[in-house]
């Protein structure tokens, strides 16, 4: 299937919030998001894949001075799902921020695919560059794979990356189960804990519950 | 205190250039191996001729394989005359407080050691325990069935290009079988086994640790190993049997024409415990990514690596730890350093397969970067198949702070001490698993770096 | 008021990663009646509690447990904190990202069995605040996420007053405590107890402090695993003026 690349400028001093719900009836497809901000520009991506077989890709490029991008994915993988998600921080100007927070639960048999790269280059003085991909497994038979890279060509820059994979914490189970919430309810609450905070838009924070349950 | 004999001026033999099975017998021959080891060689010879260069890691279009001599012996591969090593480098040794006997050692001038004292009496201790240290070589003929029974049973000739070439090719490289019980109480240097030709290009290293065991290899030296040719291409095999602990550290400053790259690969068995310790200084290119393969139950791997990348220098380094069993642990800190135009990445993978869960790795990287011509670059993959497991990875990249200077300088430091304190800081994990000595060398050879910084 | 048991322990053994830790535990827990179980570092206070509790890390070696005469052994966690059963955590774990207030009205759904909407919880929950004098803002932070020690006790105060379990355990709740707080909790105890005169109070505690404000009907000591003294509350002042030590070598 042919799937097009959406490419999105954001001018000088303007903000971009954006929003793309991702199910099944995107099955087979890449979608493929490139922003190009320019000097102060700032951007808000959210992005939600809900047991989808679907390749993401979002490519941010900090092209002027003082831009300013956050991109969040929620993803939820179920039966034989297979997801990627492929992000890519190219900081090319200077005092840019971008940060990329990427959480998923992964169930029965499907597999999370996570590439994310942050590339600093020489011209960007004094950014900062964040990425982080959290993965929660519920089965035995799930997979997840992540490759967060970072290549940078400055030194006035601070960067990190996190990534994170386990299942609910036995503890915290253990502390909802003696307040008389069974497996499933507990389970479930960790859940919401874990995209706590995460999403803005009221539209994708209602899919949330879909995802858990 | 050490006296120095001069070399044998027996004949000496050196290879044609470029890799061919004439050359490949030859050097089986010289070493009057048993036949199986000469047909192992040819077969890795042909995988060694079949596949293709790595596309992926450092650039290593400057490498010619036909350009290179396969055996030296070596001898003539280090200076024959003290005058000869190149001011920088005898300097350096100076500046590290390393003596005099040991220089010219290290420098590869064609002197024999014989500190026939202190080898002897630490020879006869190891011996009396059962434990074996010797070279690869020599093993070969006189361990052969050990030798046999482990030898490329981690690392098969046709691992990668490179593994396939030192199987062909091998020369030089240490032996060591610790037997059941017994903890080695100081570390196996390579320095001891008075082999000059543990300098060589094609090393090949075999540790086994018997159940219950200890034992720390160390190898290398801070100080900077100037040799003629170019490719070095070691293999390193570990075998950690039930409830053992094998601690290799190794230490490398390669002259900056040589192109480094090893394969290390540790097996540990049900509890049993590796640690590799590996800091990369030097090289034109350095590719090097110890693995653990924790195959057994309880078995805990840890890679604590520190790489130094200046000016025309790429050290891709990193780790590889495979999770094949329920219950094993496993860490990886891997600090780098980028200067002058250096650029030093982090290759790492952590792989945790089906079924091997109650996992928990914890995965930290950290970068310092000085400049703004020098490059740092993370590439890891986490591949997790099984879910009760707790896996995490960070890195983050940082220059040195301003405040911190301006602080220590406010006491008193000057800019450079200043600098050397914070990276000291910076590098401690990794020193602090040093021997003494190194770890006073490593601290001196980093207090140089930052002399001779540029800004 | 009847009493009736409640909670009867029947020779109870626990072990941990197979360690014993507790060996043929006998006490019986009537309703409206409080009792202290005193004892040194190890001695197995808190194993008591997590076991009763059934942390999976904690094996039953042998004997049995009653829960208003069912069979604690044929019960999940969830199914005995349904039944009455309550354990206030010495150390409870953080969840960020569940607010106080969500987590506490699923629990009361949980326990209670009762549907109730949030507009109305946070009635009765900001009642209950102002009880403890917990200030509202408190609700609205994640689950003890970097919360204090003292902020942690009280929050298992609060669940035991929304909770209305029959067997209250507190395990160490004086813990860290300073004078101030160590009142709130125990005036957070008597007004549980005002308001469920049929709740069983079990206080775990090392020191004797607590004791003075919520007076036990009963003392146990426990000793490396095993019940070496029971009586009232004069033992709790033999333990404050002799320490542990008299009682090593004794058993009942």
């Amino acid at each position: 299937m042919d799937s097009p690349k959406n490419e999105y400028i954001i001018g000088e001093n303007q903000h971009l919030n954006y929003e793309f719900f991702i199910d099944n009836k995107n099955n087979g497809t890449v979608q493929y998001y490139c922003f190009y901000l320019e000097r102060n520009a700032v951007l808000r991506a959210e992005f939600f894949i809900m047991h989808a077989d679907v390749e993401l890709v979002v490519e941010c490029v900090l092209n002027g001075n003082g831009a300013h991008a956050d991109v969040v994915g929620v993803y939820g993988a179920h039966s034989n799902n297979i997801v990627r998600i492929k992000t890519v921080q190219h900081h090319r100007a200077a005092h840019t921020h971008s940060s990329v927070v990427m959480r998923g639960i992964v169930r029965d048999s499907a597999q999370a695919y996570y590439h994310g790269t942050i590339c600093v280059e020489k011209e960007a003085r004094g950014s900062d560059a964040s990425q982080e991909n959290k993965n929660m497994l519920m089965s035995n038979s799930a997979r997840v794979v992540s490759e967060p890279q970072l290549e940078v060509l400055t030194n006035d820059v601070r960067c990190f990356h996190g990534s994170a994979t386990s299942r609910c914490d036995d503890e915290q189970l253990f502390y909802c189960s003696a307040r008389g919430m069974d497996e499933k309810k507990a389970q479930h609450l960790l859940l919401y804990a874990f995209f706590s905070g995460l999403l803005v838009s009221e539209n994708l924070k209602e899919k949330i519950v879909e995802l858990i349950e | 205190m050490m006296s120095l004999k001069t070399a044998p001026s027996n004949y000496v033999f050196r290879s044609d250039k470029g890799l061919n099975k004439k050359i490949v017998i030859e050097i089986s021959e010289k070493k009057n191996e048993p036949g199986w080891m000469t047909d192992f060689r040819l077969k890795a010879l042909t995988i060694f001729e079949s596949m293709p260069m790595p596309v992926w890691g450092a650039d290593l279009t400057g490498l010619d394989p036909n350009d290179i001599y396969y055996y030296v012996k070596p001898i003539e591969d280090q200076h024959t005359q003290w005058a000869d090593v190149p001011e920088k480098i005898k300097t350096t040794f100076e500046k590290l407080g390393i003596p005099q006997a040991e220089q010219k050692f290290l420098a590869g001038v064609g002197a024999q050691f014989d500190s026939e004292v202190i080898y002897k009496n630490l020879k006869k201790r190891w011996s009396d325990q059962g434990v074996v240290f010797s070279d690869m070589s020599s093993a070969v003929r006189d361990n052969e069935a050990l030798v046999k029974k482990y030898f490329s049973t981690i690392i098969p000739a046709h691992d990668n290009k490179f593994a396939a070439l030192n199987s062909a090719v091998w020369s030089g490289g240490s032996f060591v079988y610790v037997p059941a019980g017994v903890r080695i109480d100081m570390p196996l240097q390579a320095y001891f086994r008075i082999d000059s030709s543990q300098m060589g290009q094609f090393e090949r290293t075999l540790i086994i640790a018997e159940p219950h065991s200890f034992v720390e290899y160390v190898e290398g030296c801070s100080a900077p190993i100037y040799k003629k040719n170019s490719l070095h291409s070691a293999v390193v095999e570990l075998v950690a049997l039930p409830e053992s602990h094998i601690r290799y550290t190794t230490i490398q400053n390669w002259s900056n024409n040589v192109y480094n790259l090893v394969t290390k690969r540790a097996v540990a068995y049900n509890n049993a415990r590796v640690e590799w310790v590996d800091g990369n200084f030097g090289s034109k290119v350095t590719m090097k990514y110890p693995c653990i393969v924790l195959k057994e139950p309880g078995a805990k791997g840890s890679i604590i690596s520190l790489a130094v990348a200046t000016a025309g220098q790429h050290q891709d380094s990193g780790g590889k730890i495979i999770h094949c069993a329920p219950h094993t642990t496993s860490n990886i800190i891997a600090k780098s350093i980028s200067k002058d135009g250096g650029r030093s990445s982090y290759r790492g993978l952590l792989k945790v397969i089906k079924g091997a869960y109650g996992v928990r790795s914890k995965v930290q990287c950290d970068a310092l970067i000085f400049d703004d011509i020098s490059r740092t670059d993370t590439y890891p993959t986490i591949d997790i198949r099984e879910d009760r497991v707790d896996v995490g990875h960070e890195a983050s990249i940082s220059k040195v702070s301003d405040e911190q200077l301006f602080y220590l300088q406010s006491r008193g430091l000057s800019e450079q001490s200043a600098r050397a304190l914070i990276v000291n800081g910076f590098i401690d994990a990794f020193v602090s698993l040093l021997p003494m000595e190194y770890a006073v060398e490593i601290n001196r050879l980093i207090a140089m770096e930052m002399e001779d910084s540029i800004g | 008021m009847e009493k009736s048991t409640f909670l009867l322990i029947n020779k109870l053994s626990v072990s941990v990663l197979d360690k014993q830790v507790l060996y043929d535990i006998d006490l019986s827990i009537n309703s409206g009646t409080i009792y202290a179980i005193m004892g040194p570092n190890g001695s197995g206070k808190s194993t008591l509690a997590y076991a009763l509790m059934g942390h999976p890390r904690y094996a039953v070696l042998s004997g049995s447990v009653l829960l208003n005469g069912v069979d604690l052994a044929t019960m999940s966690v969830h199914e005995r904190a349904k039944n009455g059963l309550f354990l206030a955590f010495q150390h409870p774990c953080e969840i960020p990202g569940v607010s106080v207030a969500s987590f506490l009205r699923e629990a009361y759904s949980a326990v209670t069995g009762m549907f109730i909407s949030v507009v109305d919880f946070q009635v009765l929950l900001y009642e209950r605040c102002a009880q403890l004098a917990i200030d509202q803002s408190f609700t609205a932070r994640g689950l003890n996420d970097g919360f204090s020690g003292g902020e942690k006790k009280r929050l298992e105060l609060l669940q035991l007053l929304i909770l209305r379990p029959s067997v209250a355990i507190l395990d160490e709740i004086d813990s860290g405590l300073d004078v101030d707080s160590l009142k709130i909790v125990a005036d957070g105890i008597a007004l549980a107890r005002a308001e469920n005169p049929a709740m069983s109070i079990i206080i775990i505690t090392h020191y004797q402090r607590i004791l003075n404000y919520v007076i036990p009907d009963y003392v146990h000591i426990l000793c490396d695993g095993r019940m070496v003294m029971s009586g009232d509350n004069t033992v709790a002042h033999m333990v404050e003026a002799k320490g542990y030590d008299v009682f090593k070598n004794s058993t009942i």
